[in-house]
């Protein structure tokens, strides 16, 4: 249902991208606080590529890029299927029915993990987007997730999938938590030894 | 003398911390003590009055901050002694103040030998920002010659009393009780100039650590060490006509040639320029760094003459333990120099008066003894009312002197109108300037950015040169 969901967001959203156009920026700049390549700017532009898959993918690191290509021209053209109005339509090889067809991501015999992590992720900043192109249009998606704590579980698992590429990174995300409060540390130490130093001395 | 009347007083303390014979002054951290002792009164008011005398202190360093909590420990009664090792004393240093500390001290105008007015911000790739098109009039920052302004602050306290000794302080002995007296022995050079100074010692309830970023004070109480950036200047005479130039402009440089971690600069004096760098990471470097400074601002002190080479550390951030007992550190040797612009004069100043106010508060002008809870006060104070500039600095060092990208957007950020007020605010009267939320978020969008803009553009550069 979530998939369908975001398929028939992705279509509304595109067949109004002239609308989505500035909200785009803003989202792409906000996540780029989350993901630490943002040199890609510059180099997909050349492409020339339009519409709002520039933004979302040019915050993606560099070994998205050529899926997210693929799936950039696939959604330039593409026919009518099942769900909403016309208009671009997102289509990738892998892409069946709504959703990710599994067998697709074998490679030599063997499932490729990274490749559905990527895709599954690919899914997660689209309904993100739609969410927040909802918010900002009133086409109603947010209405289907109504139950609050549903609502926070999503996001909640939608973000952590979009910081947490690997088990790295989240050592990596404490270290820039603790960088950050490293400072904040070293000003109350001296508050550490208080009830130490307090009861020595009277 | 004074001890034998304290010791009449001992008894009663005795009554109300019946624990007390089981602790030894030791540093390593004590098992936790049984409940009784959370009976104990918070307020030193139930420290003992003390007969015959008023409370004794001592201030070691007679620098800003040294000068500053012996003037407000004089005002307050408090029998005061003020320990300095060098009276001419040239202490290298940048030399701003911020306006609201002319103020704050009711410094003499004479003091400053120059205002500066405008400041420039110059980027890795050259390019040059001019800041401070948002002061008034009556706005400035103020550079002073610390010799000067340290014997000014000397001089004042010791005529409110309190007894400035030239002497250089070795070490302290730590009592064993809350009462006994702190011994100090200093090296006492009763004006003669070299030589050795012969031994003497001194006995004060109180010391405040004002001796810099090598405090010794800070050693005896084992406050611990810190982080430090060694800051590396050479004041150049310069002609007159590029002196001009320097009239009441300041230069800040940005740049992997020029400091990995902070900042070259071009500060004027009275009558010639102090040019210099720092850096915390790459201290053996220093040199060349100082170099490339002094490339960067060539033409502009062309045909100068080097006077003078100074180097000291700056410490980054306050150390594990700045207080112990009736010891309290302030200034350079707690650490409180913000990151970022490497400011410390005001926060030195300030901060020993915080401590010295505290003090005064605590033994009720004198009549009574202190404890460490007193000076405590001055610890929460302190950090309540400027932990968030220093943090809000911290954050800017971390963000914008990570790489020259981060330089580049941010001498771009800074020509922005509303980065100049909101910068300025801040630094001249030492507050964190709330604004306006709309150009906040204005800001932050901008900031994010320029940031993107600027690491983009290095990408782009870097393919270009190879």
């Amino acid at each position: 249902m979530a998939s369908m969901a975001i398929t028939s967001s992705l279509h509304i959203a595109s067949s109004t991208h002239h609308v989505t156009k500035k909200q785009q920026p803003q989202s792409g700049t906000a996540r780029s606080l989350g993901s630490k390549q943002v040199a890609n700017v510059v180099t997909l532009d050349v492409e020339g590529q339009k519409g709002f898959n520039t933004a979302e993918h040019h915050v993606k690191s560099a070994s998205y890029n050529e899926k997210s290509n693929n799936a950039k021209d696939e959604m330039e053209h593409g026919s009518d299927t099942n769900t909403g109005p016309c208009g671009p339509k997102f289509v990738d090889e892998r892409w069946k029915n709504g959703t990710w067809d599994l067998n697709m991501f074998v490679h030599d015999g063997k499932m490729d993990w990274d490749g559905v992590i990527v895709a599954g992720r690919a899914i997660m900043v689209g309904f993100f987007m739609a969410y927040l192109v909802d918010a900002f249009t009133g086409l109603d998606v947010v209405g289907q997730t109504s139950n609050f704590i549903c609502k926070a579980g999503l996001f909640v698992t939608v973000i952590s999938v979009i910081l947490l590429r690997r088990s790295e990174d989240f050592e990596n995300m404490k270290k820039l938590a603790d960088e950050a409060t490293f400072y904040d540390k070293q000003w109350q130490a001296s508050w550490q030894d208080q009830n130490v130093g307090a009861l020595q001395h009277t | 003398m004074a001890s034998i009347a304290l010791k009449s007083f001992v008894g009663l303390r005795q009554q109300v911390s019946t624990e007390k014979p089981h602790y030894f002054f030791t540093s390593q951290s004590q098992t936790k003590p049984p409940k009784k002792l959370k009976l104990q009164v918070l307020a030193s008011k139930s420290s003992p009055r003390l007969t015959n005398r008023n409370l004794k202190v001592a201030v070691i360093g007679g620098g800003p901050a040294g000068g500053a909590a012996a003037e407000t420990l004089a005002k307050g009664g408090i029998e005061t002694y003020l320990i300095e090792r060098k009276m001419d004393n040239c202490k290298p240093c940048g030399g701003a103040i911020p306006l609201c500390m002319v103020g704050e001290f009711d410094l003499p105008l004479d003091i400053i030998d120059r205002r500066v007015t405008k400041m420039k911000m110059i980027s890795p790739s050259n390019v040059a920002v001019d800041i401070g098109q948002t002061l008034k009039p009556h706005e400035y920052i103020g550079m002073v010659r610390r010799e000067v302004l340290d014997a000014y602050l000397r001089e004042r306290a010791k005529d409110n009393g309190a007894e400035v000794i030239n002497g250089l302080f070795l070490k302290m002995d730590v009592p064993k009780d809350g009462v006994s007296p702190y011994v100090l022995h200093y090296n006492g050079f009763d004006g003669k100039v070299g030589g050795v100074g012969e031994k003497r010692t001194l006995e004060v309830d109180a010391v405040i650590g004002a001796d810099g970023a090598n405090s010794r004070v800070a050693k005896a109480i084992d406050a611990g060490d810190y982080d430090y950036a060694i800051a590396f200047q050479e004041r150049i005479k310069i002609p007159d006509d590029k002196m001009a130039y320097y009239e009441d402009l300041a230069e800040m440089y940005v740049g992997d040639d020029v400091s990995p971690d902070f900042y070259g600069w071009v500060f004027p004096k009275c009558d010639h320029v102090a040019v210099g760098t720092g850096t915390v990471t790459h201290k053996g470097d220093i040199k060349k760094f100082q170099l490339a400074t002094r490339k960067r601002a060539k033409d502009k002190i062309l045909g100068g003459k080097i006077i003078r080479v100074e180097a000291h550390p700056i410490p980054e951030h306050p150390r594990p333990r700045r207080l112990l007992g009736r010891v309290a550190l302030v200034g350079d040797a707690a650490g409180y120099v913000t990151k970022c612009s490497g400011e410390g004069i005001y926060f030195a100043a300030k901060s020993g008066r915080m401590c010295a106010e505290a003090i005064v508060e605590g033994s009720e002008n004198g009549k009574r003894m202190v404890d460490e809870r007193d000076l405590r006060k001055y610890l929460e104070k302190w950090d309540k009312t400027y932990w968030p500039t220093y943090k809000v600095l911290d954050v800017l060092q971390k963000v914008f002197y990570r790489s020259n990208p981060a330089r580049e957007a941010f001498v771009e950020m800074c020509a922005d109108e509303y980065v100049q007020k909101m910068t300025f605010d801040s630094y001249l009267y030492k507050t964190v300037a709330p604004g306006n939320p709309l150009q906040d978020l204005k800001l932050a969008v901008n900031t994010i950015g320029s940031l993107v803009r600027a690491n983009a553009l290095k990408k782009e550069m870097d393919k270009l040169s190879v």
